[in-house]
């Protein structure tokens, strides 16, 4: 029985033909393969019987994976009368590099040009005998999935058999073509089962297997060792010389309409434009901000307050009532509530600004902004990368400075992992929404932008000072895959956002519950001392370090004694003033603490001080160093009160 | 063309394979085909690709998987041995 086999890259229709040729009756027998297997299925034409294998798709023979081999070993080795290429005709200069490789096997290849019916419907016109003549190869068009041309397909397919074929010999240039003689002289009279060309040039591809296979003769063994030393690597320049060899085939033969821009590429021409593309980044995440304010604080925060106050003053109301001790009173309604509730009040925040970033980034719009960010990180001597960390960084600075592992040069990386704090995460938000609500409740969008953005700013330029000072050295490369936009799968967004909220509330109920529990014995201590006081044991602590931050508008012992509880964790800042202000209510309190200026002073050092602990422990994880960990902890705090007193004292000038 | 294409990928000239296109004067298929042959013979090869978050993230439950939407690929030090011999 004869044996014809089915090749082509993948999604060319050989699944498609095979079954449109064998039909549904006929047997299809499985090969179980390491992770692929081929088909063979049985036709009959002119009343004799033919076996038609499938084999996985490849773009090429080489040995790069297992479907690979395992085409290329059942063309070499199953002995194939005819090999039936089916080709892409909508994609023809890709898929002939297979063809080509076919060729230079010696193997008897029948051209299938499938899709030819979405060829049509793209008005790709294809000169298709002289293209069989210039290949020497017959041409066959189909379309499979509409069964059209399968009848000639197997009339050419049999005729094929008696063919006699000669293997292509492209011209690789003259010195790979010398190597090629030399090899295949090495190769005479031994005993591979491949044909010597094909043999010589898959050796100077550095073919995995045939390498291997071939290294088993001492001679051979030397010559690649000898070229090995020499530097001469010739791969890329044989990939090419067929590529210049299938463009020299197909020259004036494919006519095509110019390439209509696709939806992505007119967007792309906008959002990544050389000059808009930053503003309109920036214009992007201003809306974001302004979006999350309206939709996340003013349409859905009310109303989870609403419900927060209502469970506080009902827990209350029924303490009381059964006599409940008062401290116990006190804990819950001033520590618990007035504490953790008031981080739990920006849960549709967090929501919403999350559900924001998701869409984002599901689009593929953060690929882009990566890519447009990327010769400003160069001018800051970052590497564009490290604004991918810097973006995962808005989530949370612990995955942010995780992902500079990508940065492949260590200096690149300490500067990334340096300035990753400035990217304000999720868990600062809470606060600057106290003091937004305080003081600028109708601006809050646009302030909330402009913290980001100073804490985009901050990083740049801490990143050229580092790049300046700390570190020097040169910068390495990449390139990124900007894949089409899309739009956003809503159970991905979904998930994502889920992800994050649970996190913000699982912290809430531990870490900081916890701060918040010890800053509340604190504040009862001595026992007799009235409670939340100055003349209370916390009172005291923090009115020892309140002096430090007079300069910069919050000398208070209630900032003070937040500001380090947020070294814990950041939303414990939040958590801390509403318990230590409470009963009042805590925007209300703010306002009567602080001035407009002095909250602006006191955001700023949010922003810049010292990370939260567990961000500290994973700069020391990753950098392996306590002391850059210790640097990172001092060196940001120095920065942020430096920058807060100089807001405060120049805002003082003009106020 | 391939070597064309890794070299200016390692001179930092292109961000993606729009900016190869450009600058080789082919389709933008064309330099998709390029990059995807530097990624098979191993030139070129992707970030992250060490990189797992699970059980990692500790202290910080904020903390996700850093974003999977943005793919880039660097030179292999295979690529820049070869850089470095021509
Ligand atoms: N328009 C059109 N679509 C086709 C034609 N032939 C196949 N297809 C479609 O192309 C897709 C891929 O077909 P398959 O037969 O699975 O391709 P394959 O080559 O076996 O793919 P792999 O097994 O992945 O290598 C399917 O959705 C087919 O319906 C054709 O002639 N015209
Ligand atoms: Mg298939």
């Amino acid at each position: 029985m004869h044996t014809i086999a089915l090749v082509g890259n993948p999604n060319s229709g050989k699944t498609t033909l095979f079954n449109a040729i064998t039909g549904s009756t006929q047997h299809v027998g499985n090969w179980p393969g390491v992770t692929v297997e081929k088909k063979e299925g049985f036709f009959t034409y002119n009343n004799e019987k033919y076996s038609l294998v499938d084999l996985p798709g490849t773009y090429t023979l080489g040995a790069f994976s297992e479907d690979e081999i395992v085409a290329r070993d059942f063309v070499l080795k199953g002995n194939p009368e005819v090999v039936i290429n089916v080709i892409d005709a909508t994609n023809i200069k890709r898929n002939l590099y297979l063809t080509v490789q076919l060729l230079e096997m010696g193997a008897n290849v029948v051209l299938a040009l499938n899709m030819m019916d979405e060829a049509k419907a793209k008005e790709i016109n294809i000169d298709i005998n002289k293209l069989s003549d210039r290949l020497n190869v017959p041409i066959v068009e189909t379309s499979a999935s509409k069964k059209i041309g399968i009848d000639e397909l197997l009339r050419v397919t049999v005729e094929s058999i008696s063919r006699k074929a000669n293997s292509l010999d492209i011209s690789y240039g003259e010195e790979i073509d010398e190597e090629i003689k030399n090899i295949e002289k090495l190769l005479e009279n031994k005993d591979f089962p491949y044909p010597k060309r094909w043999l010589a040039i898959k050796i100077l591809e550095n073919d995995k297997d045939i390498v291997s296979l071939v290294s088993s003769d001492s001679e051979i063994k030397n010559y690649l060792e000898r070229l090995k030393e020499e530097d001469k690597i010739y791969e890329l320049e044989i990939v090419d010389k067929r590529y210049d060899y299938i463009n020299s085939i197909t020259k004036g033969l494919i006519k095509e309409p110019e390439n209509i821009p696709t939806t992505t590429d007119k967007v792309d021409r906008v959002l990544t434009n050389y000059i808009f593309g930053i503003p309109i980044f920036a214009l992007i995440m201003a809306l974001v901000f302004q979006l999350t304010f309206k939709i996340g604080q003013d349409f859905l925060g009310g109303y989870v307050e609403t419900f927060i106050g209502f469970i506080a003053s009902s827990v209350e109301n029924l303490l009381v009532s059964i006599n409940a001790p008062d401290l116990l009173v006190s804990f819950v309604s001033e520590g618990f509530f007035g504490g953790v509730g008031a981080v739990l009040v920006f849960v549709p925040l967090i929501v919403v600004l999350y559900f924001f970033l998701a869409i984002l980034e599901d689009t593929g719009y953060m690929a882009r902004a990566a890519y447009v960010m990327d010769s400003l990180m160069r001018k800051v001597g970052l590497q564009g990368k490290s604004f991918i960390s810097m973006v995962v960084g808005f989530g949370c600075n612990v995955p942010g400075i995780m992902s500079t592992r990508t940065l492949d040069n260590k200096k690149d990386r300490m500067i990334a992992i340096l300035i990753n704090p400035f990217m304000s995460c999720g868990a600062r938000l809470p606060v600057y929404m106290v003091f937004i609500g305080a003081f600028f409740p109708n601006n809050g969008g646009l302030v909330l932008f402009l913290i980001y953005a100073l804490g985009i700013a901050m990083a740049l330029i801490m990143a050229k000072v580092f790049s300046k000072t700390l570190f020097k050295g040169e910068e390495t490369h990449f390139i990124m895959e900007l894949p089409p936009y899309r739009l956003p799968s809503m159970n991905s967004v979904f998930r994502d956002m889920w992800e994050k909220v649970w996190g913000f509330l699982k912290r809430a109920g531990t870490v900081i519950f916890l701060v918040v529990t010890i800053l509340w014995v604190l504040s009862m201590l001595p026992a007799g001392v009235e409670p939340y006081s100055k003349e209370s044991l916390l009172g005291r602590i923090g009115s020892l370090l309140a002096p430090i931050f007079s300069p910069a508008g919050f000398g208070t012992w209630q900032a003070s004694v937040s500001l380090f509880a947020g070294i814990a964790a950041k939303e414990a800042i939040v958590g801390t003033l509403g318990m230590l202000y409470s009963p009042l209510e805590l925007t209300e309190a703010l306002r009567m603490n602080f001035t407009t200026l002095s909250a602006i002073s006191y955001m700023v050092m949010v922003l810049l001080y010292t990370p939260c602990a567990a961000t500290i422990a994973t700069v020391k994880r990753e950098t392996n160093s306590v002391k850059w960990a210790l640097f990172m902890a001092v060196y940001t705090f120095l920065l942020g009160y430096i920058m807060a007193v100089v807001v405060y004292q120049i805002g003082s000038l003009f106020i | 063309m391939l070597k064309e294409c890794l070299k200016l990928i390692s001179e930092g000239s292109v961000k993606s394979a729009k900016d190869i296109a450009k600058k080789l004067n082919i389709s933008e298929d064309e330099a998709d085909l390029l990059i995807d042959h530097l990624k098979q013979m191993g030139y070129l090869e992707k970030d992250m690709s060490d990189f797992s978050c699970e059980g990692k993230c500790f202290g910080c439950n904020l903390a996700n998987c850093p974003t999977n939407s943005i793919i880039t690929f660097r030179l292999s030090d295979k690529g820049i041995k070869y850089i470095k011999n021509i």
